[in-house]
């Protein structure tokens, strides 16, 4: 019996391809096989690296769905006339455009691997180190290593935190005090996905946070969500692989279904939830 | 149903856990949503996974429902992991997470604990529970008990909506007799021994009724012999519909004292015979419906407590008569129609504005 391939999704590559295009179709492994040379078979589905693609109105005219990435608004507005199917873009405003879709830029969190942490679960885990009942850490000046701050992310009750560490603070689930600065730095509503509160009060509106747990698993989840659209490929993959008409690869048949399956529910690739599911489906794969 | 909204026949598919051997509650809440929703035209049919409790396995039939294929106009989720389910119009009446991960973590009721194994557990069952909850169009919940912990552990907002617990239809008050009547499984959150261990305290010619069943039956025994209460104390065993309504009706009162009840079927019926419920401070959802002095009187959940409370309506009838009374009430407005339009709602608006 000839078992079905994946997918198979034909890149057509201009000079310097994106990084973050790269990593959002490895993401979609589960999906399709990208190749840039197709070698004669047709594919399910295009993704142009650039307007100025090589192949790209051969692509179009093939009746195929077409991804099209764009540097900037006025290549956004070229693949639309161009007919994509989907616009790819960093841009912040891609997403509310017509089939436009925002991509994940790299270099920024890996918030894929990060897991969150609701409250609740943040106190067992200080209960379990020893930890204070209501630690609540502000990172403006803290005695703690800075390799520890990860670990402290992840259990306090509450943290004050500017800047840039805000976005690590939010992708932990770490119910986050901050400034008005950082807060529109990264697009959190005050309130909503972080709690904004001038200098000399920050310290005691995290420490009100701490001792309100609905309030902080309000932040936490509301926080944590804003990152996963900013910066979450497992959360795109699979919205890209609908808008293409791609189904998880069926050569890998149950595993794979269950794989975007986790991938669907954030699942670290660490958890041992995936090695339960492997195991499970072992018996099955001949 | 409500006015002004054109339904037309929905096929609904009501999804719920299945705990093998196991009917309570929760299993007579779904089949009769289900019922429910066919005496108002619906298609309706009940879907239900097995699932097993341990933390080891727990997460398995979490991801199993992912991959269930459920063809249906709309599915109503209800327990744990059933909400799981993946559909393009879900709604979830949510009866109750995996309580031994959230609230009942590190007590006797639950195996998850402060070792590596369990935190992992907890976390990544609070992060799915969450997502997977937030995919649904509405979160309805049993009450408000169960609204408030959704908050606390996952910072969702959800909705309350009550219902009518089984016999509603039955259900009928009649004279205040010489027992109370403790018709719970004997699980331990049942704390059945708190009735046991007061019966020596109460009037002496009172008995109390007990239903089972449940492990702890043996238990309950030995600690009436051992307080020489055995002859007082009525042990039925399994009772069809007619022989529980006749119970209710005659009691003088009901106890219900569980640890942290999410609603409590118990409180409905013995206010629906028009009986008081003599409770605790600490039973949870049971609180949403019992004022003390109003409806039923609470208590500190002692033993001396609850003796004292059936000892204040034995010796004043019309007291227990006014309080059942008052509960009736209190539950009169509970209909299944009204629940049918709340869940079906939000998907009754989008068929009018299609038309």
């Amino acid at each position: 019996m000839n078992r079905a391939q994946p997918a198979l999704v034909s890149l057509l590559v201009a000079p310097e391809p994106p990084d973050e295009l790269s990593a959002l179709v490895a993401a979609m492994r589960p999906w399709c096989v990208a190749v840039a040379d197709e070698s004669g078979v047709e594919p399910a589905a295009y993704v142009a690296t650039s307007t100025d693609a090589l192949d790209l109105k051969r692509a179009l005219r093939s009746g195929k769905p077409v991804a099209i990435w764009a540097r900037n608004a006025g290549e956004a507005a070229r693949a639309r006339d161009l007919g994509a199917t989907v616009v790819l873009s960093c841009l912040d405003d891609t997403a509310v455009e017509a089939r436009g879709m925002r991509v994940p830029p790299c270099g920024g969190i890996d918030v894929d691997e990060i897991p969150a942490v609701l409250p609740f679960v943040r106190a067992r885990h200080r209960r379990a180190g020893g930890l204070p009942d209501w630690m609540v850490v502000d990172f403006r000046e803290t005695p703690i290593n800075r390799e520890l701050w990860p670990t402290a992310l992840g259990v306090c009750a509450a943290c004050v935190v500017t800047g840039e560490l805000l976005l690590s603070a939010l992708a932990w689930g770490a119910p986050a005090v901050t400034d008005a600065a950082s807060a529109a730095m990264v697009g959190a509503r005050d309130g909503v996905e972080v709690a904004v509160a001038a200098d000399s009060d920050l310290l005691e509106t995290a420490t009100d946070i701490a001792a309100d747990l609905a309030r902080a698993a309000a932040l936490s989840r509301a926080g944590r969500r804003l990152l996963e659209r900013r910066y979450s490929r497992a959360r795109v993959a699979p919205m890209l692989a609908d808008l293409l008409g791609l189904q998880p690869s069926h050569a890998d048949g149950a595993y794979a279904r269950l794989e975007a399956a986790l991938n669907r529910l954030q699942t670290p690739s660490t958890s041992f939830v995936r090695g339960r599911a492997r195991r499970a489906l072992v018996p099955l794969k001949h | 149903m409500m006015p002004g909204i054109v339904a037309r026949t929905k096929r609904i598919l009501v999804c719920g856990a299945q705990m093998p051997f196991v009917r309570g509650g929760a299993e007579m809440a779904m089949d009769n949503l289900v019922a429910a929703l066919v005496r108002a035209g619906h298609e309706a049919d009940l879907v239900r996974v097995p699932v097993a409790w341990d933390k080891a396995r727990l997460l398995d039939g979490a991801l199993a429902w992912r991959l269930v294929p459920l063809d249906a106009d709309m599915v109503i989720a209800t327990t744990f992991p059933s909400y799981y389910a993946s559909h393009p119009n879900k709604v979830v009446w949510l009866f109750h997470q995996h309580r031994p991960a959230y609230d009942m973590a590190g007590t006797q009721w639950s195996d998850i604990g402060l070792d590596a194994a369990s935190l992992e557990t907890q976390q990544l069952l609070a992060d799915w529970d969450t997502r997977v909850l937030e995919e649904a169009s509405r979160v309805f919940t049993l009450s408000r008990v169960v609204s408030d912990r959704l908050m606390r552990f996952n910072g969702l907002p959800s909705t309350p909506l009550y219902h009518p617990p089984p016999l509603s239809e039955q259900l009928h008050g009649g004279g205040f007799g010489e027992y109370v009547f403790a018709p719970s499984r004997f699980a331990a959150n049942k704390r059945l021994h708190l009735v046991v261990e007061a019966l020596p305290r109460m009037p002496r010619q009172l008995h109390a009724v007990l239903t089972g069943p449940g492990a702890l039956e043996a238990e309950l025994v030995s600690t009436a012999k051992r307080l020489h209460v055995r002859e007082r104390l009525e042990i039925t065993g399994f009772l069809d519909d007619a022989q529980m309504v006749e119970r209710f009706a005659g009691a003088l009162a009901v106890l219900y004292l569980p640890y942290d009840e999410d609603y409590g079927y118990v409180t409905l019926q013995a206010f629906l015979a028009g009986k008081p419920v003599i409770t605790s401070a600490d039973s949870g959802g049971v609180l949403e419906w019992v004022e003390d002095g109003i409806n039923g009187l609470v208590t500190d959940g002692t033993p001396d407590a609850v003796a004292a409370a059936v000892a204040r309506l034995d010796g004043d009838r019309a007291l227990a008569r006014r309080l059942g009374e008052a509960g009736r009430e209190r539950v009169s407005h509970l209909r299944w129609d009204t629940v049918i339009d709340r869940l079906l709602s939000q998907h009754m608006e989008r068929v009018e504005g299609a038309v």
